[in-house]
């Protein structure tokens, strides 16, 4: 027996049709708000390009992290030095191939470095099922009380890819045309920032923030770096009036050299 | 307010709710649904307010190209959200709701989770939104013959996982 198109048809439509719809006023005004945000957050990227382009241009691309973290907040934004080095450099739009794929350090020595660059305590890994083959890796981490995850892993997920899947380029993450908080890094790493926004999810509270930052590298690895005000993702106390790491120290982990052998 | 945010909310407000069950069927409950609506009318407010050439031809199916772009480009950054406690099962039905209704919907959502996200997004594409196979592989940025070829693979999952019950969730789905 095969499933007639019509049949999946009427399946969607009637199920998506069954469903209790939220309070409409609502999303808008969630919409309207996240897309000011973005805007008034476009305008910043802007404003600080202009800077970086009319000072010393190449310098540029180290500047406009600094500046930025500058404008998360006057604390500790120490010097960011994307990766620039590495086995290949180029385009974010070509999928680079398993053989240049970093290798990393013993989890140990990660964990170690974590603690270092943050000044966390009690950072420690956390078993991830390996089974998808992308190689992952996550630390939970506190810093001042407040909850920090670490996590790498190969996006070019080989079964994904012997499924068929399109092998992924580090633009896969983000598009700078329609997200202004992404950025293409000298190297071909392509990188993401997340602002200060509600943690968010089911019986979450609202005063629960999180700050984050996704680096897709030019090699293959996806780094995820997220710090909340909070001592736990989803439950325990709020500690801090914002998450305890500035974006400068998330992209200082993210873009580190320290994870690769 | 201005006449243009006049407008967007207007339209905003109209078509939120296909947005939103759109959303659903990528996302399969209703707080990952609500998010990513939020999320794409962000989106959909920032190029309404460009100030040079902001002009969309045709907001609809920008909002909905939007949708299940941000919706990949979410899945692809997902992992490091995931934790050991995160598939929080959706809540069964609202006391407005059909019982027979809430089952079919968690059936569906079940079966859906099986497939990969750009899966998901073509049947959604396809066979909610009515999109034709030319549109869906602009939007999602492959070919058209890669939009066919996801969208057997994904009816012969959806076949696979349903089995029979098919036929029985499509005559209780809209009840």
């Amino acid at each position: 027996m095969t499933i007639p198109d019509h049949g999946v048809d009427l399946l969607l439509r009637r199920t998506a049709d069954d469903l209790a719809l939220p309070d409409i006023d609502r999303l808008v005004a969630g919409g309207v708000s996240r897309g000011r945000t973005r805007r008034r957050r476009a305008r910043i990227g802007a404003a600080v390009a202009s800077v970086a382009v009319i000072g010393v241009v190449g310098a540029a691309a180290a500047v406009v992290p600094r500046l930025g973290g500058e404008v998360d907040s006057a604390r500790d934004p120490r010097p960011v030095q994307p990766a620039t080095s590495g086995p290949t450099a180029g385009s974010p739009d070509v999928a680079p191939p398993a053989d240049v794929l970093r290798p990393l350090v013993a989890p140990d020595e990660m964990a170690q470095t974590i603690r270092d660059m943050t000044g966390a305590s009690d950072v420690h890994e956390v078993f991830v099922d390996g089974s998808g083959k992308d190689l992952p890796r996550l630390f939970y981490g506190s810093v001042r009380s407040g909850f920090v995850s670490f996590r790498i892993r190969w996006y070019n997920n080989p079964l994904v890819v012997e499924d068929g899947g399109q092998p992924l380029a580090p633009s896969h993450i983000c598009q700078p045309a329609v997200e202004p908080d992404c950025t293409t890094l000298p190297d071909g790493s392509r990188l993401l920032r997340e602002d200060v926004h509600q943690s968010g999810g089911t019986g979450v509270p609202p005063t629960f923030l999180e700050r984050s930052l996704t680096l897709a590298t030019h090699d293959g690895w996806q780094i995820d770096v997220i710090a909340y005000n909070s001592t736990g993702e989803k439950e325990g106390v709020v500690v801090a009036p914002e998450p305890v790491l500035t974006m400068a120290e998330l992209e200082a982990l993210a873009t580190s050299d320290a994870w690769y052998a | 307010m201005s006449r243009r945010h006049e407008e967007f909310e207007e339209f905003a407000r109209t078509r939120t709710p296909q947005l939103y069950r759109s959303a659903w069927m990528l996302c399969g409950d209703a707080h990952r649904a609500e998010d990513l609506v939020q999320d794409t009318l962000a989106k959909v407010f920032v190029r309404w307010h460009r100030p040079l050439g902001g002009g969309i031809d045709n907001p609809a199916a920008y909002a909905h190209t939007a949708l299940v772009r941000t919706y990949i480009s979410a899945q692809r950054r997902r992992s490091n959200h995931e934790r050991p406690t995160e598939h929080l099962p959706e809540q069964a039905a609202t006391g407005a709701e059909h019982p027979e209704g809430a089952a079919t919907r968690l059936t569906l959502a079940a079966a859906l989770e099986q497939l990969a996200p750009l899966d998901r997004a073509v049947l959604v594409m396809r066979y909610l939104d009515d999109t034709s196979v030319a549109d869906t592989a602009a939007a999602l940025g492959v070919s058209g013959q890669a939009v066919r070829n996801r969208t057997l693979r994904a009816l012969d999952r959806l076949r696979a996982v349903l089995g029979t019950s098919l036929d029985d969730l499509i005559e209780s789905g809209g009840s």
